[in-house]
């Protein structure tokens, strides 16, 4: 038997469907002995399943000496053991008293099992903090020493009570109450939180309850007393300490603990109380997150429990939804906070629409479709969301800083940087800025000895690395300078000035929460700094603004407001062209544009945009932010030239300071793109959008949805020319990229370019593709809006109209109905465009009246909702004028045809679907009108095109326009 | 030491020498001891994580610095398979202290079994060394990618940046790979 072959033989069956393999194998093999071991080796394949996924835990005594034998304690320091009460991952713990007689103290004792030599140490640091804890829902840690075998361990109130899951089961309280109890735990740990402490440990097991029905969270901020330093530890160590079953995915991958860490934690100890089982029952474990299937909606997992029926837990809708959003593996998509959480648990006690929703580029995502979407069409939606997560005007934060009081030491440094890049030191070769700063970096080592200008150069330094777009290494250099964030000799200024940039760094990798908590500290510091730090205090408190402005369920208006304040007290501090105030107006120019102020928002970049280009020069990355956000603003208002000129202005700006394919730079052409699409020049761009597509390739890794939406925007584009091959491929090319580790699409995130290939292969008349790929976007996004709305509804019209194309008359009026009726109300672009097709639906159907009926109220909510000249209003128009047709009013039809065609052409080409039906139906009406002649000319042009294509559509098309001869 | 060690791994990747090969191999395994001891000792824990000390293995001894991209997969290749060692060796001596060997501490580290997901009991992981093995012979590709993934803990995504193999193929392999071992370890699938 030849290895080679079965083993290839193996490779190729993996790839078949399993009731194609027996078919193709038996083909395929030799004989019976080569068939028998690729067959052994599929069955190896289907059984293997967990096999070697997980990596093998390397257990201490793989590594360390033998685990010393230790007896039970009687006393511990002042405390005196009472009885033991268990063992936990950690350690054993006793309940004890305390033993000196002045009172009566009872705590709960956790000795560690193994030596941890750096943990008193990390526990006296932490104490400070974890002893400001006080609050009624949070047992105190209040004391830890070593114990006589020298093991240390940690006194904390101990809590009479049982765990949660416990106290549920036993008290089964009805939904209310249970939500109830719920949010006292929310709020302590809100509470925590707000004292920047994370428990990282949240577990059934540590949210106790007590007789009186009491919540206690028990062990808050242990985890991090016994991880590692935090500074150069992986929080991997830490992981395995954790109940898998309860710590977040980023806690397994080496992600940032945030806040969002908790509310995982929360979200799954709610899910497993509304529904007694774990959501992800089968993934314990650091399984990563592609491997572990999506929980089932809390709804459904309980829907067979009968604990659950008889006392009213079945939870619903919104309910399923706030949960899955808290228990997120994506930290991203979670609640950023346990409030915010509790928020929409509150919202949805009364009844109130929640902010958690599956949607998700995010709640600005929404914000921004919610509000354009029809005059900039939905590729811009996409892209908008993209960059409304871009910060604006933060980059400026980080600059101007050189004039600290080390400002000697820091010249000489950069003298001595500067003067290597001499001609002589670098071979005659001038040095780019990222050598000099290299350089620069490979010398902070000589500060060694002064911590306070070491810190300084290093943040100033990782401030210049971002300056020129490298945000990883100015992320990898902060992270080294918060090494000296205890460090008393180096000022709280600095430290301030440090953790302000790191937060902004940290926002701009959409790591809000972290942001938060760094931007919060560095207002601490400079607080504490006292008045030397009245710019970093400023600047703190627009990072905690801009950090907070990305969660979910933001009042852009109320942001606004804050930076008004902020901006006339800089006014006042600073002068009102300092570098404080453009830094101010560009927060201001981002809270106005997301809270829809457009024309305030322009005027505010305008006037940043000056005072930038006075301190930083018009070719600075601070004016082409400026200038992005007036294009921002332009396009929303429509005003597309005014838009290209300021988007092409910022593309050239960033071109120079960053280069052609950085992020930025490929944000702003992006941008440009779209605006010259909206002007019509759709020919000119393509060659444009191929090019950037270059560009964007190196993306794919690192942010493989900007590169799966600029896929999606060139099929847009394709399918506008009537390149409908290129436009299918270019959609294939997005969903491959958009496409989970199981090569499928099922994610709502893959729904546009699902839909937009469903209509590539519409248009090229391959309708049962075009059917099956419209069933699965309105399988999504009904899945995604549960409770209907729009988009479900829009998608149901599309299949409505894909279904008339076949001719299925009596189903596509069912679907087509049933949308046109739930939209009543909806969005009147979405409704307009059903009420056009459920028109068309009802003429093939041979229901003239009706559909008179539908096109009328299409186009009165198409007028109502689109300027002239909106492509999608050619729906309605066309749609009423065939309508019109039907009833022999030929002189109606006209001008609408009219208005039609000069909506769809240009940009159709002459031989795209789109301008032929409308011509057949001017056809009609010019023969009706008594004008043969030039009914004669426009039939004589379209039937030699509708004769070259092959779609069955062409064949209607032709068919309608014999019927008249 | 990051110094010689970079020699080292030029010396080894580049020209084949065998020499150098070994002194970086053993180097690799002695630092994985120390800082696996390391960590224990810091984080309380009973377990460690090899994904977590394979990075930090590289960072300790190649230096923070990026290195060209083939030094970096000859580094992690060599440090999965050290990894290998390493839970191989332990895993033959607890299988011998089961077999009748001292009645090691072992029922104290098994209390904190349960925080452990998807260990192996030490003689299945003994009866995968040795299929692995045979993979070597055959499908010597296939098995650095085993050694990378599962005693090494790199993501797929790492792995296809180290080794410039897309994760299509990498996911192909892998699949491959696990029903050739899954055959080997239980041949009456």
């Amino acid at each position: 038997m030849n290895r080679a072959r079965v083993d290839a033989l193996f490779a190729h069956a993996i790839d078949l469907r399993e009731d194609e393999r027996a078919d193709w194998l038996a083909r395929e093999c030799a004989d019976d002995a080569e068939r028998a071991h690729v067959e052994r080796l599929l069955r190896a394949d289907a059984s293997a399943g967990d096999f070697l996924e997980q990596p093998p835990a390397l257990v201490a005594a793989a590594v360390s000496g033998v685990v010393q034998e230790r007896g039970s304690p009687t006393v511990f320091g002042a405390y005196r053991v009472v009885r033991s009460i268990g063992v936990g991952g950690m350690g054993e713990v006793w309940l004890a008293e305390r033993d000196d007689g002045e009172f009566q103290q009872r705590v709960a004792i956790k000795r560690l099992a193994y030596p941890t030599p750096g943990l008193l140490h990390r526990f006296r640091q932490e104490r400070q903090i974890l002893a400001r804890l006080e609050h009624a829902h949070i047992a105190r840690l209040i004391d830890g020493g070593l114990d006589a075998g020298g093991m240390p361990y940690l006194a904390m109130e101990y809590v009479d009570g049982v765990p949660i899951t416990r106290h549920v089961a036993d008290a089964a309280p009805d939904l209310k109450a249970l939500l109830e109890l719920f949010l006292r735990v929310c709020d302590a740990v809100q509470y925590a939180h707000q004292n920047l402490v994370v428990h990282r440990d949240l577990k059934p097991s540590n949210i106790f309850v007590t007789a009186d029905g009491t919540p206690k969270l028990l062990d808050f901020g242990i985890a991090k007393v016994l991880s590692a330093d935090t500074t150069d530890a992986p929080t991997q160590t830490v992981a395995r300490l954790l109940t898998p079953d309860y710590a977040a995915p980023e806690q397994f991958d080496g992600g940032a603990i945030t806040t969002a860490t908790d509310v995982y934690a929360l979200g799954v100890v709610l899910y497993e109380l509304l529904t007694g089982r774990h959501p992800y029952r089968h993934a314990r474990g650091g399984a990563s997150a592609g491997d572990v299937p999506d929980p089932l909606p809390p709804s459904a997992a309980s829907r067979d429990r009968r604990a659950a029926r008889t006392t009213g837990r079945v939870p619903r809708g919104d309910l399923d939804r706030i949960v899955l959003v808290a228990i997120a593996r994506d930290a991203s998509r979670r609640y950023a906070s346990a409030e915010a959480f509790a928020t929409d648990i509150r919202r949805y006690l009364d009844g109130r629409p929640v902010s958690a929703n599956p949607g998700s580029l995010g709640y600005r995502l929404r914000k921004f479709a919610a509000r354009n979407r029809y005059p900039l069409g939905a590729a811009l939606v996409v892209v908008a969301a993209c960059v409304a997560a871009t910060a604006v005007g933060w980059r400026q934060m980080q600059r101007a800083n050189e004039q600290a009081a080390r400002a000697q030491a820091a010249r000489q440094f950069l003298a001595g940087v500067f003067e290597q890049a001499g001609p002589n030191r670098s071979q005659g070769k001038p040095m780019t800025a990222h050598e000099l700063l290299e350089r620069g970096e490979q010398q902070l080592g000589r500060f060694g000895g002064e911590p306070a200008i070491e810190a300084d150069l290093t943040g100033l330094i990782a401030g210049l690395y971002w300056d020129i777009g490298d945000a990883e290494r100015a992320l990898a250099l902060l992270k080294q300078a918060d090494a000296a964030i205890d460090d008393p000799r180096v000022p709280d200024e600095i430290k301030a000035r440090n953790l302000v940039r790191r937060a902004m760094i940290e926002r701009r990798n959409k790591n809000n929460d972290v942001a938060v908590v760094h931007a919060r500290q560095a207002l601490d510091r400079a607080e504490r700094a006292g008045a030397v730090a009245a710019r970093e205090r400023s600047d703190a408190r627009r990072a905690i603004m801009l950090a907070t402005e990305g969660a979910a369920g933001v009042d852009y208006t109320a942001v606004a407001r804050d930076a008004q304040a902020l901006l006339a007290e800089d006014e006042a501090r600073f002068g009102g062209r300092s570098d404080m105030v453009a830094k101010d107006l560009g927060l201001l120019v981002v809270a106005l544009l997301n809270a829809g102020q457009y024309r305030a928002g322009v005027d505010a970049s305008r006037r940043a945009l000056e005072i930038d280009g006075a301190l930083y020069g018009e070719r600075s990355a601070a004016v082409s932010d400026d200038l992005f956000y007036i294009g921002m603003g332009l396009l929303q208002m429509a005003d597309f030239a005014g838009a290209e000129a300021a988007l092409e202005h910022c593309a050239a700006v960033r071109t120079d300071v960053y280069g052609a394919d950085n992020i930025e730079t490929i944000d702003a052409r992006t941008f440009v793109l779209l605006v010259e699409e909206l002007l019509g020049r759709y020919a000119e761009v393509l060659p444009k959008r191929l090019q950037l597509l270059e560009d964007q390739r190196r993306f794919r890794d690192s942010n493989p949805g900007m590169l799966a939406d600029a896929y999606n925007m060139l099929g847009d584009s394709y399918v506008i020319l009537g390149r409908f091959a290129e436009a299918e491929s270019a959609q294939r090319e997005s969903l491959a990229i958009r496409a989970g580790k199981d090569g499928t699409n099922d994610s709502i995130a893959s729904r546009r370019a699902l839909s937009s290939l469903s209509d590539a292969l519409q248009l090229e008349g391959r309708y049962s593709e075009a059917e099956a790929a419209r069933r699965k976007t309105l399988a999504l996004a009904v899945a995604a809006y549960p409770t209907g709305g729009d988009v479900p509804n829009a998608e149901r019209g599309e299949l409505g109209n894909i279904l008339r194309l076949q001719h299925r008359h009596a189903e596509a009026l069912d679907e087509l109905r049933q949308a046109a009726t739930a939209l009543e109300g909806g969005s009147k672009v979405h409704a307009s465009m059903v009420q056009a097709q459920l028109a068309e639906a009802e003429l093939d159907a041979g229901h003239p009246d009706l559909a008179f009926a539908a096109a009328t109220r299409g186009l009165e909510l198409g007028r109502a909702s689109m300027p002239r000249g909106q492509r999608r209003l050619a729906y309605p128009l066309f749609a009423l004028a065939r309508a019109e047709l039907a009833r022999e009013h030929p002189a109606e039809a006209e001008p609408l045809l009219r208005e039609a065609l000069a909506v769809r052409s240009p940009p159709y080409p002459a031989h795209d679907p789109r301008v032929l039906e409308v011509k057949v139906a001017l056809v009609d009406a010019l023969t009706g009108l008594g004008r043969p002649a030039e009914a004669q000319a426009l039939r004589a042009e379209i039937e030699p095109l509708l004769k070259a294509s092959a779609t069955p559509y062409a064949k209607d098309l032709l068919e309608r326009l014999g019927a008249r001869r | 030491m990051a110094g010689d060690v970079t020699a080292l791994i030029e010396a080894a990747s580049g020209g084949g020498d065998a020499c150098a090969l070994q002194a970086l191999f053993e180097r690799v395994y002695d630092e994985l001891k120390v800082l696996a001891r390391r960590q224990l000792a810091s984080s309380g824990s009973s377990t460690l994580n090899t994904t977590a000390l394979v990075h930090e293995a590289y960072v300790k001894l190649a230096g923070s610095r990026e290195r060209e991209l083939h030094g970096r997969a000859h580094f992690f290749a060599l440090t999965a398979k050290a990894m290998r060692q390493i839970v191989i060796d332990h895993a033959r001596a607890r299988a011998t202290e089961k077999r009748g060997g001292h009645p090691a501490n072992i029922l104290e580290l098994d209390a904190a079994a349960d925080v452990i997901a998807g260990e192996m009991p030490a003689d299945e992981l003994l009866r995968l060394d040795r299929a692995l093995t045979l993979l070597e012979s055959e499908e010597p590709r296939l098995a650095k990618l085993v050694e990378l993934r599962f005693f090494g803990g790199l993501g797929i995504a790492e792995i296809s940046l180290l080794q410039a193999i897309s994760p299509r193929t990498l996911n192909r392999d892998w699949r491959r790979a696990k029903a050739h071992l899954y055959v080997h370890m239980h041949p009456d699938v």
